[in-house]
């Protein structure tokens, strides 16, 4: 290298650590003052996560933040193949899916009202814990999407399915895979189909050559 | 436990296909009939046939099929309870003017776990290319594929014939410079079959495709520059028709596809300290096809589908060509990628990315130092939905010295926000700060006898929430930790490691103080790995874990105090035992103890969960005669476990579960 490009070199390693140190592009914008904020579990074990993306889900707009903190970076929804096969993907990452999901409380639940919940079933299924991993076998959930006729609950749609859920413990606990089941019926559509479907993912179909 | 995701190819030659039955065996049989004629036919098929390598003989000694070279392959596995039997079928051949290629698989999914699951899913692909004439470069080809699934609610079928023309030339212009022609025309057809809880639907399609394209390529523009473009076009023209699911949907429907595609790269490197350069991918797609779709509103309408897809980058690097470590490099791309749908309209959207990344290295002093700054932003917009902007913004460094000839020191520290905004609905708005701070020093004796690293590391994240609705859940994560891990080669045949960490979680809410809270915890592992003898190795494990976690309190001092309110313990002790009698088999046996306690501290709740797991496997990979492997993994898997609540605690045994999971795999060329 010429003298030139060393000091070129070294100017833009002291340019980077000057960048750094205090021009204000690392700084984060000031909040408005909270409305009630949902309640929140502190994700210290993975029934924990489980709750909080219960009420994430629940709270919708209000609990997208709580909901994205349920899920690791490198976050994975795999669909299940019926599912794929209709959409032309079989997977979701972390940043398809929070949009999935928003668009999915904006598009699909609309003006309804939504209850989620994991283990509904009477046999409740325990995380196996191995490590720093925890995994749930065939764990039951549903999505009810309900409104009220005065003061009667009628139910508009029910999306249900099981998960092969393995989560991560990083700092706290939080998903990490999420294998999507076709297997409750009764249910208009697994939560994995919606969340391909509106992902914005897509494969083209076309007659192969 | 779900099937594991397996490829789409099937492979059914040893098992009729219930899929296939009476069409693709025909099929194929027609494969091998056309082929065989032409081969009589041909005479210089025949003298090529001589001038083929001798095929390996099978296990006898003998060549089975001559020329076709076919390979068997088949696996079949068992994992708690889901079997999954996969056969395959390909050969693959060039004689005289022709190539085949023919691959057949079918598979079988069951899982008792699942109501009445059992899904089957066959596929064949047949490829034949004949050349037809030495001098002038025309081809004809012939696909034809196949394949279907039942599954408990589900049957698909799809067939899929092309077959066509194509004809490529190439000009050498002048020394560097050369220029590729291509065209082709082809003919396809298409069947669809669909039934979902008794509901069936149906595609038909018939067509004809023409396929242009041309390549440019120059070399030595000027010393040491070269440039490639590539540009192709490809329109297909088909009539569909579809089970008229709504009595008003047209029956046939006329379809036309369209897709082009424009590369282009150049690259320049003047000299060893320099290089440079630039790429460009550009496609377009047009399609439209009839929706399959479980949503009767949607099903039987045709869908129209445009894709854009667009990159454009540049990259610049200046080394030092006798110090790699010195160097400075800028990237930067753009990329844009839009989806437009008629019908399914939730699923249009236009992604716009750029990116720009700055890298410098440099030896200065006897410290390396490596910097990056990346940027990067996207736009995601749609007809449906908010436009949202996410910009990110990285810098990090790293500074490695050595401080003498055994000890290393290594200390990283990194910058970065992601905000994301939404112009139009501020609700989604978020900033997430990210801080880290680590140090490391590793430390090796001269003799690799001991070592050990030790490290400290600080992180912080900071979540800002805009928007009223959320910015209660606008809060602070801080971690703080070190660690020390040693390394004792004991003698050549044991070595032991152990590591130490510790680590402090700390939650504090912008606006939610009483939410605070603090988690400890403190992590030992060890592990000791012997020889016993030749062929055979132990190792012998445990982990320890301690945590506490509890609110993080603010007195009226405004001093911090934790507020322990959860104590969790975890242990594990594994004891594992190998031998590779053989070296095509192996027997290995592992067993595990863990034991977790979670307490309550207020109420003094204690849940205690204890699991032994015996595992057992035997490992087999076997060449077979000739050629062709045999491979075997069989594992049992025992676990028994029991929870204990209450004081006096009441042990609760779990049913014992008992796993045998099986793969087998067998390839075997004829």
């Amino acid at each position: 290298m010429t003298s030139r490009a060393a000091f070129l070199t070294r100017s833009t390693v002291l340019f980077l650590g000057l960048a750094a140190a205090g021009c204000g592009l690392f700084d984060t914008r000031i909040p408005d003052d909270p409305s009630e904020p949902p309640p929140r579990h502190v994700p210290s074990d993975p029934d924990s996560v489980l709750f909080n993306f219960e009420i994430g889900v629940e709270y919708r707009a209000s609990g997208a933040s709580q909901l994205s903190e349920t899920l690791v970076d490198s976050f994975l929804m795999v669909l299940d193949d019926p599912d794929a096969n209709r959409l032309g993907i079989e997977f979701v990452p972390r940043i398809d899916f929070e949009r999935a999901n928003r668009d999915f409380q904006t598009l699909r639940v609309g003006s309804n009202r939504i209850r989620m919940n994991f283990n509904y079933l009477p046999d409740i299924v325990r995380p196996l814990i191995t490590g720093d991993r925890a995994f749930y076998d065939n764990l039951p959930y549903e999505f009810v999407l309900f409104n009220f006729v005065g003061t009667t609950e009628v139910i508009v749609e029910r999306i249900a399915g099981l998960t092969d859920l393995t989560m991560q413990r990083q700092t706290n606990w939080a998903m990490l895979q999420w294998i999507d089941i076709a297997d409750q019926d009764g249910a208009t559509e697994t939560y994995g189909y919606y969340m391909g479907f509106y992902s914005g993912l897509s494969a083209p179909r076309t007659i192969s050559k | 436990m779900r099937a594991s995701r397996t490829p789409h190819h099937y492979y059914a030659m040893a098992r009729p296909d219930p899929l296939f039955r009476g069409q693709a065996p025909a099929w194929l049989l027609v494969v091998l009939a056309i082929v065989t004629l032409l081969l009589l036919l041909t005479p210089t098929a025949g003298a090529q046939r001589g001038g083929v390598p001798a095929a390996p003989a099978d296990t006898l000694g003998r060549p089975i099929f001559g020329f076709l070279r076919p390979i068997y392959s088949t696996t079949y596995s068992i994992t708690d309870q889901q079997s999954a039997w996969d056969q395959n079928f390909k050969f693959e051949n060039n004689f005289g003017p022709f190539n085949l290629n023919s691959d057949t698989g079918f598979l079988v999914k069951t899982d008792p776990n699942r109501t009445n699951f059992r899904a089957t899913t066959g596929t064949t692909s047949n490829f034949l290319r004949y050349n037809i004439l030495d001098r002038i470069p025309i081809s004809a080809s012939l696909v034809y594929s196949r394949d279907g699934t039942d599954d408990t609610n589900d049957f698909t079928r799809r067939s899929t014939a092309n077959s066509g023309f194509d004809s490529s030339y190439k000009w050498k212009i002048r020394r560097g410079v050369d220029l590729n022609v291509q065209g082709g025309l082809g003919l396809n057809s298409r069947k669809d079959q669909a039934i979902y809880q008794g509901e069936e639907t149906g595609v038909r399609e018939k067509g004809v495709d023409f396929t242009t394209g041309a390549g440019f390529n120059w070399n030595d523009i000027t010393p040491g520059m070269t440039a490639h473009i590539d540009v192709t076009r490809n329109v297909s023209k088909t009539r569909s028709k579809t089970l008229p699911v709504d009595p008003e949907a047209p029956p046939e429907d006329a379809k036309r596809n369209t897709r082009s595609s424009l590369t282009g790269t150049w690259n320049w490197a003047p000299t060893d300290a320099f290089e440079s350069s630039a790429r460009f991918d550009r496609k377009s797609l047009y399609d439209n096809y009839i929706l399959v779709s479980r949503d009767t509103t949607l099903n039987g309408l045709q869908e129209e589908q445009s894709n854009f897809q667009q990159t454009i980058g540049f990259t610049a690097k200046l080394k030092d060509p006798k110090h790699q470590t010195n160097e400075l490099s800028l990237d930067l791309s753009t990329s844009d990628n839009t989806v437009e749908r008629a019908v399914e309209r939730e699923r249009s959207n236009d992604r716009f990315s750029q990116t720009g990344a700055l890298k410098a290295g440099a030896l200065f002093k006897g410290n390396q130092i490596v910097t990056n700054f990346r940027l990067q932003r996207d736009i995601d917009k749609s007809p449906i939905r908010a436009t949202g902007e996410t910009i990110n913004r990285t810098l990090d460094g790293t500074l490695s010295r050595p401080l003498s000839s055994t000890i290393t020191s290594r200390l990283l520290g990194e910058v970065s926000i992601r905000s994301q905004y939404f112009p139009e609905d501020r609700t989604n708005d978020q900033d997430i700060q990210k801080l880290r701070a680590e140090g490391t020093f590793t430390w090796e004796s001269r003799s690799k006898k001991f070592g050990t690293v030790i490290g400290t590391r600080a992180n912080r994240t900071s979540v800002v929430n805009i928007d009223s609705t959320q910015s209660g859940s606008s809060r602070n994560e801080e971690n703080y930790g070190g660690t020390v891990d040693f390394k004792w080669q004991i003698s050549p045949r044991t070595r032991l490691t152990q590591l130490y960490d510790f680590r402090i979680l700390l939650t504090t809410f912008r606006f939610n103080a009483p939410n605070d809270n603090l988690q400890r915890t403190r992590d030992v592992r060890t592990t000791l790995f012997h020889q016993v003898r030749k062929g055979v190795m132990l190792d012998v494990s445990h982990a320890y874990r301690y945590s506490q976690t509890g609110r993080y309190g603010r007195l009226a001092t405004r001093a911090r105090i934790f507020l322990r309110s959860d104590d969790r313990y975890d242990q594990d002790l594994r004891l594992g035992l190998s031998w590779t009698a053989a070296t095509w088999l192996t027997l290995r046996t592992d067993e595990v103890f863990h034991r977790d306690d979670s307490i309550t501290l207020a109420s003094g709740d204690r849940r205690t969960n204890r699991r032994i797991e015996l595992n057992q496997s035997v490992k087999i990979n076997r060449p077979l005669p000739g050629k062709g492997t045999f491979d075997c993994t069989i594992t049992f898997r025992t676990r028994q476990a029991s929870t204990a609540t209450g004081e006096p605690a009441r042990p609760l045994a779990q049913p014992r579960e008992e796993f045998l999971n099986v793969n087998l795999s067998l390839t075997k060329p004829f």
